[in-house]
This record gives structure tokens, sequence and C-alpha cells, in this order.
């Protein structure tokens, strides 16, 4: 080692060996290459880069939910990727207003691995079957719309139709409108 | 009424005088020899050396006795006194440390000779070394100090300022410490020798003598010091708690050129343990001030400040630099720096790291009472993103346990800042650095706290939570500074060999530190080598592609690959398929330059592979 800061052989390396080099892009942006490369993307579901298929640290999914009570519907999220990722979580947030216990209507989606669950070896597809997840399987005991939470337990059928309502016409729940989102 | 000994010491020739300060900076500890112990046995006490400094100055000592009233201690106060059992002696004798006479006893009028045959003490200074506050006795006359003693004492003539001027010199620190009075701290090094003549003497020592624990390759060498001094670049990254601490100790260590770089302002709340700054350094440059103020205090050193983010400075800055140091608060800037580092590396056709290309690196890091330090000698040991997972995640609630079933302060803190606001004020930025939007936040937890019924939200825990704060401890970055400044002195000149490789500390009972060789991830994005591959750059994208397939080793594991370039994503398949497709008819040298790294990615790859192009035709050309 004592090569290397040697006082009489400092060699002074050619200034070529850094130009061009560089970091251009954070460690989080390479791991996230790697996520997009791999995606999986379902039936009815699609992603879209709006700055440009060179900044993957944001992006939107929309996914058609294809069973379960919010069939029909169209529901884009918005994910924001920090340079601190994969030890960060994506910050996913629901775009569309939706009728739903686990997602509020501010957009905030209550996801257990997007927040105190997440871990790096999880990807951008594992968020993605979680918020599938969501739609298949509202959550009531754990509610963020709590109106929501409450009208799936104490009266699923109507609970059910509103959301359905809202979905294909446009539908007023509780004095909120949650327009449509075929 | 206890007796009362009056010492009073003589006036000290010029050597007698710098013993004394020697013994002072030391803390040593004056012995004192009494004769009249027991037996005539002569009693040894020890004494702080500050006790007895001011000649003539009237010091009271407790004076102890055993039952049978020897006298066999002199100290300040009980409490320092460590033999048993004790009883204080009664009555006054006043002995008097006189010129070359020692002592002299004088018994106060009115006093019992309470000590048989009236005993005369014979005090005298001898060798600093003693030990510490206790009283011992010594059944052996020990031989120190016994020489001298005739002549009678002289008269104290001295101004009060002669035989208390070496009190007014703490009292001048004090003043200074309270008043920062830069030029005059200058003064207040010289006088603990941080600038003297024999301030390299230890670093000599370890430079210049063959050992058995010294580093590979270590050659001892005066002119190690002078490299030192002269031609070693060390960069500091951050001047706040840890930076301080860094610089002070990198520069009295005796590191000539010192850069730092911090894009932070100082604020009024650093100032309890950014020592460098001072009130009215308030909202100017961390980096600026820091390199003012170790530069007015230390002797001999330039450090160049700079005040700007790491991002902004090119990469040809941080390679002039021999070694990289860190004092960093966040996990992306030691990635960034990570990141730095690891771009020098390269490795040979075998894949081993070429050692001129290392840039090593030096961390350290505090939370509370907790502490890293660690050596990332890229290529050898574990880069950042080797050990990512020893960053533990933060701590994060639910968001339906903050919006349904708050149990605790932070809770109602957490939802009024990540729910209520978005809710009640959507348009809204929400700065932390705002102090009207913190009082918001913190009067709706209150709110919320008092509906939910749970005790707990303050101000100050709102700022903790909201800001992740957690309190940083001026000890803690002087241990950790302490360790990573010595890392770095190593690491430099090889006079040891360093930790392998990290270093935990944990001061919240007692001191527990660990050190662990962490191992390296062979597929790391960071700092694993990247594989050579040849081809015209007059190749298509497509044609690459298919040749890396093609590849025996390499094409073992691709199935699909994708391919970027840096940020920039050259073919990828699935969803950004369509996009990057024209890509794929592009000649190579086009898109890469000749000795560009690409990132293959693939389903049936661990992990990224990374490429490294060199272009056969130009080598042609070249030749």
């Amino acid at each position: 080692m004592i090569k290397l800061f040697s006082v009489k052989e400092k060699q002074k390396k050619e200034a070529a060996a850094a130009n061009g080099k560089g970091v251009k892009q954070s460690a989080g942006e390479l791991r996230l290459q790697k996520d997009i490369s791999e995606l999986n993307l379902q039936k009815g579901m699609s992603i879209k880069f709006p700055e440009g298929k060179d900044k993957l640290l944001h992006f939107e999914i929309t996914m058609k939910p294809d069973e379960g009570i919010y069939k029909g519907g169209t529901f884009t999220f918005d994910f924001v990727i920090a340079t601190s990722y994969p030890h960060d979580a994506p910050k996913v947030k629901c775009k569309t207003k939706v009728f739903h216990p686990n997602i509020d209507l501010e957009g905030n989606v209550c996801l257990n691995i997007l927040r105190e669950d997440w871990k790096p070896v999880l990807s951008i597809n594992s968020v993605i079957y979680g918020l599938q997840f969501l739609f298949l399987d509202p959550n009531p005991e754990d509610p963020l719309n709590k109106e929501a939470a409450e009208m799936q337990k104490n009266n699923p059928r109507h609970f059910e139709s509103n959301v359905q309502a809202s979905i294909m016409r446009g539908h007023h729940i509780n004095g909120h409108y949650f327009p449509p989102c075929k | 009424m206890q007796n009362r000994l009056e010492l009073v010491r003589p006036a000290l020739s010029s050597s007698q005088k710098s013993e004394l300060e020697d013994t002072i900076k030391t803390g040593g500890f004056y012995k004192l020899r009494v004769l009249g112990g027991q037996g005539d046995h002569p009693l040894h006490v020890s004494i702080p050396a500050r006790c007895l400094v001011a000649p003539g100055n009237k010091e009271t000592f407790v004076a102890v006795t055993s039952y049978t009233g020897d006298l066999i201690g002199i100290s300040y106060d009980m409490s320092q006194m460590q033999c048993d059992p004790l009883k204080r002696l009664s009555g006054t004798n006043e002995v008097t440390l006189a010129e070359n006479a020692l002592v002299t006893v004088t018994q106060a009028a009115a006093a019992p000779p309470v000590v048989k045959e009236a005993p005369t003490p014979e005090v005298k200074r001898t060798a600093p070394k003693a030990a510490v506050g206790s009283a011992q006795r010594r059944k052996d006359g020990d031989k120190e100090g016994e020489e001298g003693g005739e002549a009678a004492p002289p008269p104290d003539e001295r101004t009060w300022l002669q035989r208390n001027w070496i009190y007014l010199i703490p009292m001048m620190f004090m003043l200074l410490n309270g008043l920062d009075i830069s030029e005059l701290a200058e003064a207040r090094i010289h006088a603990i020798g941080m600038n003297g003549a024999d301030r390299w003497t230890d670093l000599r020592k370890l430079l210049t003598r063959p050992g058995k624990v010294t580093g590979p390759g270590f050659e001892p060498d005066p002119a190690l010091l002078e490299f030192l001094q002269e031609d070693a670049r060390v960069l500091c990254v951050g001047a706040g708690g840890l930076g301080c601490e860094l610089l002070k100790d990198l520069a009295l260590q005796g590191f000539g050129n010192i850069d730092v770089i911090d894009m932070d302002t100082i604020d009024v709340s650093n100032l309890n343990r950014q020592f460098l700054f001072r009130m009215k350094d308030v909202g100017k440059s961390k980096a600026e001030v820091a390199a003012e103020r170790i530069m007015k205090r230390v002797q001999g050193v330039t450090v160049t400040p700079h005040h700007c983010r790491i991002e902004e400075k090119p990469m040809e800055f941080y390679e002039q630099f021999h070694i990289l140091v860190l004092g960093l608060d966040s996990l992306e800037a030691r990635r960034y720096m990570n990141q730095v580092a690891c771009s020098f590396l390269e490795y040979d056709d075998e894949g081993n790291p070429d050692m001129s290309t290392i840039k090593p690196m030096v961390d350290g890091g505090t939370e509370g009472l907790k502490g890293h330090a660690r050596v990332i000698l890229p290529g050898v040991t574990p880069c950042f993103e080797c050990t990512l997972w020893l960053f533990p995640p933060q701590t994060k609630f639910p968001l339906c346990t903050l919006a349904e079933t708050p149990r605790s302060p932070a809770h109602c803190i957490e939802y009024a800042h990540l729910i209520q606001w978005q809710q009640e004020r959507s348009g809204d930025e929400f700065d932390t650095d705002n102090e009207e939007h913190m009082r918001w936040v913190y009067d709706k937890a209150l709110q919320r706290s008092e509906h939910f019924g749970i005790q707990g939200v303050t101000w100050q825990l709102t700022g903790g939570v909201v800001k992740n704060i957690i309190p940083a401890i001026a000890s803690t970055n002087a241990i950790i500074a302490a360790a990573c400044a010595l890392e770095t002195l190593k690491l430099i000149t090889m006079c040891s060999t360093g930790i392998n490789n990290y270093m935990m500390y944990v001061g919240a009972d007692g001191v527990y530190t660990h050190t662990v060789a962490y191992e390296r991830d062979p597929a790391c994005t960071v700092c694993s080598s990247s594989v050579p591959f040849e081809i015209a750059s007059t190749s298509t994208l497509q044609q690459v592609m298919d040749a890396l397939m093609a590849d025996k080793t390499l094409g073992a594991n691709l199935a699909a690959p994708s391919i970027s370039h840096g940020s920039e994503n050259l073919y990828m398949r699935g969803v950004l398929e369509e996009a990057t497709r024209d890509n794929l008819s592009k000649s190579i040298g086009e898109l890469v330059e000749d000795g560009g790294i690409i990132q293959v990615n693939d389903k049936k790859l661990v992990s990224t592979m990374r490429v490294k192009l060199k272009y056969s035709d130009l080598a042609a050309m070249q030749q």
C-alpha cells in the first residue's frame, strides 16, 4: 500500500483516467434499471414515464382489476423513487379518487410493504402485486377510510353497489363525489 | 478545632519552574514527604500539583492522624483521603515549606501539642508520579527526593503578581473560552505545546522506527513526516459534528493540506458540539468558518474550504486526494461518496484491483451514543453498497394505525404530519424548517393526543419525529472522529495496520467497541469488477447483445438482456422496449465511449452485470 502514497514515486495518473468517468447515476437508479427491465405488467396494466425513458425515478402505473368489486375501474398510481432506493420504499399515491377502505381521499395507500414492512429485497413488482391485492381483497379491519371500512363490514352489498356505481357513472357517497373511472 | 498546616513554597529557579509547568500540564501530583509519622518514618502524601504552585500562598489542608495521634495524611478534604480509620487532629499546626529548609512547623499559640514530640514534618516536592489522591504509609523510607534541605527560608518579598502569576493562567483560559479572542487563543496553544518544537516527537516515533504491527510495505523514513505535511492531500467531507472533530484531529496529527467540503451553513443548534463555530458565525458557511478557525489555531496547516454540494464537484476534484474522510449524516451522501471513490477503481485482466487506482475512504458515523468507524478500500474491503443492509430501516408506522388506532405520541405527530397536513393544507408544501408549519403539526398532534388520551406530545418530540432527529452527542463525535483520524494516518503512512474493516462503538452502557471484518459482495453493482469485452465500435447494439449472448461465459446467464449505460437506457425489455427499440440499429460507438461500462440486466442474472467495452477497431487504429 505504501506504494500508493510513496514520497518519491508519486506517480501522476493520467488525467484522462477520470475523464468521461464519473457518477452518472445513483446506485438507487442502477437498482431501478434492473427492477424496470424485469417488470411484469399483467394484462390491462400500463406504465408511463412522464420525464422520459431515462428518468426512471418517477412513473405512473395504471391498473384495471379484472375481478372483484373494483372490476371495470381504472386506477392510476404515482410512484416516486428516492435515490436512497432500495433502502427506502417507493412513495406511492393513488391519483384516482376511489372509495376504498385502505385508500383515503388524498390518495394515501395503506399497504404494509410501502411502510413498516418494506425491505430492500422487495421490488417495484412486489409493490404492484400488493396494489392489485388491495383491489381484490380490501381489508376493512385496518382502515384508512373509515367510512368505507364500516360500510364494507356492516353492509357488504351496499358497499359493493356504491363502489360499482362510482366506477361506472360517478357517485356521491357520504357527501363525497367519486367521479367515474372506467 | 482541626490542625491547620500552612505550606509556604519557596521561589522557583527557572528549571524548577518549567518542571512545575510540566507537572501542571500532565495533571501530575506532588509528593510531600512529611517526617513525624509513626516511628519517625517519613510519610508520603500526594497532593495535586496545582496545590503547591503559588509561592507563599496559604493553603489550608486537613491533617489526618491515626488513633494514636500520628499524622498519616494531609489533604484538602477528607473525601480525598483513602486511609482508615481517621481522626482529625485538634489544634493548629503551621507547616511552612521554605526554601531548601523544606519545612518548619510552627505551633499556633493556643494549640495544645497533640502530636507527640512536636514532629518536624519535612515536606518536599519530588517526582510528579505519585499515587493519585491517596495518602499511603511507607514503612521503608522512600529514597526519592531526600536530598537537599539546608538553608533557612528567606522572607517572602515578592509581589502579589509574582506569587500568584500561575493562578492567572487558568483564569485567562476561562476568559478566553468565554470571550473567543482568537488571537489570544494562539497563546493558549503555545502554553500547552500544540505548536512547540517538540510537536512531532510522537509522530516521529511512529514514522521513523520499525515495528511488528506496521502495515504492509512500511519503511521507516523521516520523509514520511514531510510527505504528511507537504504532499498528502486529504479531503474531509462534512464540517458538522464529526467534521469539526475530524478537522481538528487531522490538523493536529500533522496533515498539512486539508480540504473540507460542506454545503451547510451554521445554525444556532450546532454550537453546542461544533466547537469551531461561534454565535457570530451563525448563517455563514460551515466549511469556510471551520477552515479559517483551524488555520488560526494550528500552525502550518492549509485548510481549503469548498462551500457546495458534493455532487457539484467534478470527478477530477475528488481524484486529486490521496484519501477521503467522511463525516456525514445521511445514507444518500455516503452512497454518493462511495460511488465516487469506487469509480476510480480499475481491475487488471485477472480481475485483481489495480492498487494504484484505489481511493481509500474512512467513514465515521454517529447516532446518539452509538457510532462506527470503517475503512473502505474499494476492491479490497466492502464498500457501502456491499453492506447496505447494515443501515437499519427507519421506523415507519402503518398509515392505518396512524389513522385509526394511534397508541403513542409519535403516532399522533405522524398523523398530523402525514395525513392531516394534506387534508387541511393540501396546497402548501410542508417544510420542516418553517416554524409555523412545525407549530401547526404540533398543535394538531396535541389535539389528537388529547382526543385519544395519549400523553407525551411535546414540541421537542414533534421536531424529533418529523425531522427524524436523534440527539447528537459531542463525546461520541469526538471518539469516532479520533478513530477515523487515526485510521487516516495509518492508511497514508502505513505506520500501523488499520482496522479490518468496521469498528462499532456503543457508549450507552460504559464503553464498548467491537471490530468486524465484513465481506465484500462479489456481485456488488458499485465496486465489483466489470467484465472486459472486446468488440468493434461499428457493431450495432443488436450485434453487441448477440455477441454477449454467444460468449461462452457471459452468455450462460443471459436470456433476454436489457442494456443501460449510466442513466441512459439503451435497450430495455418489457415496458420500455418500444421506447428503446430504435437504439438496436445504432452503432455501439455512437452510444458508449471506448472503455465505457454498460450495465446488463437479465432475469437469469442475480444482479446487474457490468461489462467494460473495449473497441477492437480503435485499438487496431492506435497501433
